[in-house]
C-alpha cells in the first residue's frame, strides 16, 4: 500500500478491496447494463449518500485525474463539496467544477448540460439499480427475469400509466434498454437526461453501494428509453430560458424567492450556468444567450484532459 | 521458508523440478499507483475494443510473463481468484512462484474451473469449454488474457459492438485459424461467454464478448474457397470482403 496525504492508503479502500470492484467493473463492461454483485464496504458516509459511486470512483482514480462532482447538476451542494474534497485528501487528486476539464466526473441524479467527450469517465450513484424491484420485490425472480430478457411486467407499468394519466408518469428513472438487451435503471436522473445516455462517447460506470451492485455502459452503446409505437418516450422539456443565464433547452430547478410563493426557474448545472451568464457578461453584444452556450461548450470540449 | 512454499502446486500439474529462485523478483515498484495504471489500461482497452492502450509493468517480471502480463495479473489477481496457466507459461516455474508470491491467486489444472485464463494462442484451450457463465449470472465467466508477444499470423478483423464508434479495424496476429468461428459462437452465447485480454510486452487490447469480428480478405490462397459461404448471416453494408474463416 501508498499512503496518500491523508494517512489512509490512496483512494482511501485498501487494495484487495479495488481489486474486488475492479475485476466486478470488468464483467459489468463487458456485459452492458448487468448488474454485477460486489462487496460493497464501507466508507465514511451512510449508505444511501452515494456510497457506490464513491467506490466505484476509489478503484478507478489515479493521479493524473482530475475529478468533478455534482450533486443534482450543483457542484456548490453539501454532498458534492464533501465527497470533492473527500478524494482531494485520500487521493491527492486535482477537483474541479468544470465539466470539460475533468476526467471523472461522480455526479448524483443528473448528467452535466456540457457534452461528455471521449475519454471521460461519469460514475452515477445509484440509489435503487434493479429497476423491476417495485413490480417485483423478490431478487431470485428478477434475477430469472433478466436472463429471460422477459421485460414484460415493466410494459405493462407503462401501459398502466397511460390509461390512468394519458402519459407515462415517470419523470426521474426512467427505465432504459441497454445495447438492446438488458433493461436498466438509470438512476435517478431526470427523464430529460435519458437521450444524453444513448451513444455517448464517456464511460458510464453506475455503483450501488447499499444495494451491492455494478454496472456500467460502455461509449458508443445504445440506450433506448422504453415506449411504444403511439406512445414513444418523451423527455421533459421546459418552455422557459434560465432565469440567471438566459439558457434554453436546459433542465431547470425551481427555486423560491420568498414566503408569498415567488419562485424563479434557473439551470439545475451550475457550471453550465456560471459559463454561460459570464460569457453573457463578457460579450454583451447581439448574441443570444444560446449562442453563448453554443461557444462555451466548443471551448470546453477542446480543453478536455483526459 | 522460501517465499514459494505456501504455493502447492497442482498434483498432476507438469511442473518440472528446476531449481527456482529462493526469492522472487519485485512486483510493482509503488504497488497502488501502478496497479491503478494497469487497471485502467485494461478498463479503457475493455470499454475501447480493439484499441491498444499502453501498460507498464514491474522492472525485472520473469520472462515467462513479460512486463504486459505481469502488470495485468498484479493490477487484477489475488487469492480470491482461480488461475489456469498455459503452454510454456504453465511449465515455468519461476513465473508461477512469482505469481504465487505476489498475487496469491489459487493455481488450478482445469481451465473450465478459472476465473482467469492466462496462455499463448498455441495453448489456448477451445473458448466453449472455459467457464462461460450462467443466464443469471454471465459475470462468472472466465476472463482470457492472452500472450499475444511474438505473434505473426495474417488475419484482420473488422469489429462492430458496444464501445465501438461504427466499425473498427483489428489486426490480429495472434488468431488462429479456427478463432473467427470460436469467437462468434462465443457472441452467440451473450449474455454468457468469455473476455479476451490481449497483452503484449508494453499494452493491452480486449475483446469483451459483446464485440463481433468479421474477418478481412487478406489476399491469401484459401480466401477464394470459401468467400461464397459465409456471408449468409453478416452485415451487407460491409464493404470489405467478407469471409468466415
Amino acid at each position: 500500500m501508498s499512503e496518500g496525504p491523508s494517512g489512509y492508503n490512496i483512494g482511501y479502500l485498501d487494495e484487495q478491496t479495488k481489486r474486488m470492484i475492479r475485476r466486478a467493473l470488468l464483467k459489468a463492461v463487458a456485459v452492458p447494463g448487468f448488474q454485477v454483485p460486489f462487496a460493497s464496504r464501507e466508507v465514511p458516509m451512510p449508505r444511501g449518500w452515494g456510497t457506490g459511486g464513491v467506490q466505484v470512483t476509489a478503484a478507478i482514480i489515479g493521479p493524473d485525474d482530475v475529478l468533478k462532482v455534482i450533486d443534482q447538476g450543483a457542484d456548490d451542494t453539501t454532498n458534492a463539496v464533501s465527497i470533492r474534497s473527500f478524494f482531494a485528501a485520500v487521493a491527492g487528486v486535482r477537483t474541479t467544477t468544470r465539466t470539460g476539464e475533468a476526467s471523472i466526473i461522480q455526479t448524483r441524479h443528473r448528467i452535466p448540460e456540457t457534452p461528455l467527450a471521449e475519454g471521460q469517465t461519469i460514475v452515477y450513484q445509484v440509489p435503487g439499480p434493479e429497476p423491476l424491484r417495485f413490480l417485483e420485490p423478490r431478487e431470485t425472480e428478477t434475477r430469472r427475469l433478466h436472463a429471460l430478457a422477459d421485460y414484460g411486467l415493466m410494459y405493462v407499468k407503462l401501459y398502466e400509466d397511460i390509461a390512468r394519466y394519458g402519459h407515462v408518469a415517470t419523470t426521474y428513472d426512467y427505465p432504459v434498454m441497454v445495447a438492446g438487451r438488458y433493461l436498466m435503471a438509470p438512476s435517478p436522473i431526470p427523464s430529460f437526461d435519458n437521450p444524453k445516455m444513448h451513444r455517448n462517447p464517456a464511460l458510464q460506470l453506475f455503483g450501488a453501494g447499499r444495494e451491492k451492485r455494478i454496472y456500467a455502459v460502455p461509449p458508443y452503446t445504445d440506450v433506448e428509453s422504453l415506449g411504444f409505437e403511439d406512445h414513444p418516450f418523451e423527455p421533459q422539456r421546459f418552455d422557459d430560458p434560465c432565469a440567471i443565464c438566459g439558457s434554453v433547452g436546459v433542465y431547470l430547478d425551481e427555486v423560491i424567492t420568498d414566503d408569498v410563493g415567488g419562485s424563479m426557474f434557473v439551470c439545475s448545472d451550475t457550471d453550465h450556468c456560471e459559463r454561460a451568464a459570464n460569457s453573457d457578461t463578457n460579450t454583451a453584444t447581439a448574441n443570444t444567450a444560446t449562442a453563448n452556450t453554443a461557444t462555451a461548450d466548443a471551448v470546453d470540449t477542446v480543453e478536455v484532459t483526459a | 521458508m522460501t517465499p514459494a512454499a505456501g504455493f502447492v502446486p497442482a498434483p498432476t500439474s507438469p511442473v518440472p523440478a528446476v531449481a527456482v529462485p529462493v526469492i522472487p523478483a519485485p512486483g510493482f515498484a509503488d504497488p497502488t499507483r501502478d496497479a491503478q495504471r494497469a487497471f485502467r489500461a485494461v478498463l479503457d482497452a475493455l470499454a475501447h475494443p480493439t484499441r491498444s492502450y499502453p501498460l507498464a509493468g514491474p522492472a525485472e517480471p520473469p520472462a515467462a510473463l513479460g512486463q504486459g502480463l505481469a502488470a495485468v495479473a498484479l493490477a487484477l489477481l489475488d487469492e480470491d481468484c482461480a488461475v489456469w496457466l498455459g503452454g510454456g507459461l504453465g511449465r515455468d516455474a519461476e513465473a508461477a512462484a512469482w505469481l504465487a508470491f505476489h498475487t496469491g491467486a489459487r493455481r488450478t489444472d482445469d481451465p473450465a474451473s478459472a476465473g482467469f485464463v492466462i496462455t499463448g494462442p498455441d495453448a489456448l484451450p477451445p473458448l466453449a469449454s472455459l467457464a462461460l457463465g450462467t443466464d443469471e449470472a454471465p459475470h462468472l465467466s472466465a476472463t482470457v488474457v492472452l500472450d499475444v508477444r511474438g505473434c505473426a499470423g495474417p488475419a484482420r478483423f473488422t469489429a462492430r459492438g458496444p464501445g465501438v464508434d461504427g466499425v473498427a479495424t483489428l489486426a490480429a496476429p495472434w488468431a488462429t485459424a479456427g478463432f473467427a468461428d470460436a469467437w462468434r459462437r462465443n457472441a452467440e452465447l451473450f449474455p454468457r461467454g468469455v473476455d479476451l485480454l490481449l497483452v503484449g510486452s508494453g499494452a493491452v487490447a480486449a475483446l469483451p464478448r459483446t464485440t463481433r469480428l468479421t474477418a478481412v480478405g487478406t489476399g491469401t490462397a484459401d480466401a477464394a474457397g470459401t468467400a461464397g459461404t459465409g456471408n449468409a448471416g453478416t452485415n451487407t453494408a460491409e464493404t470489405d470482403a467478407e469471409l468466415e474463416v
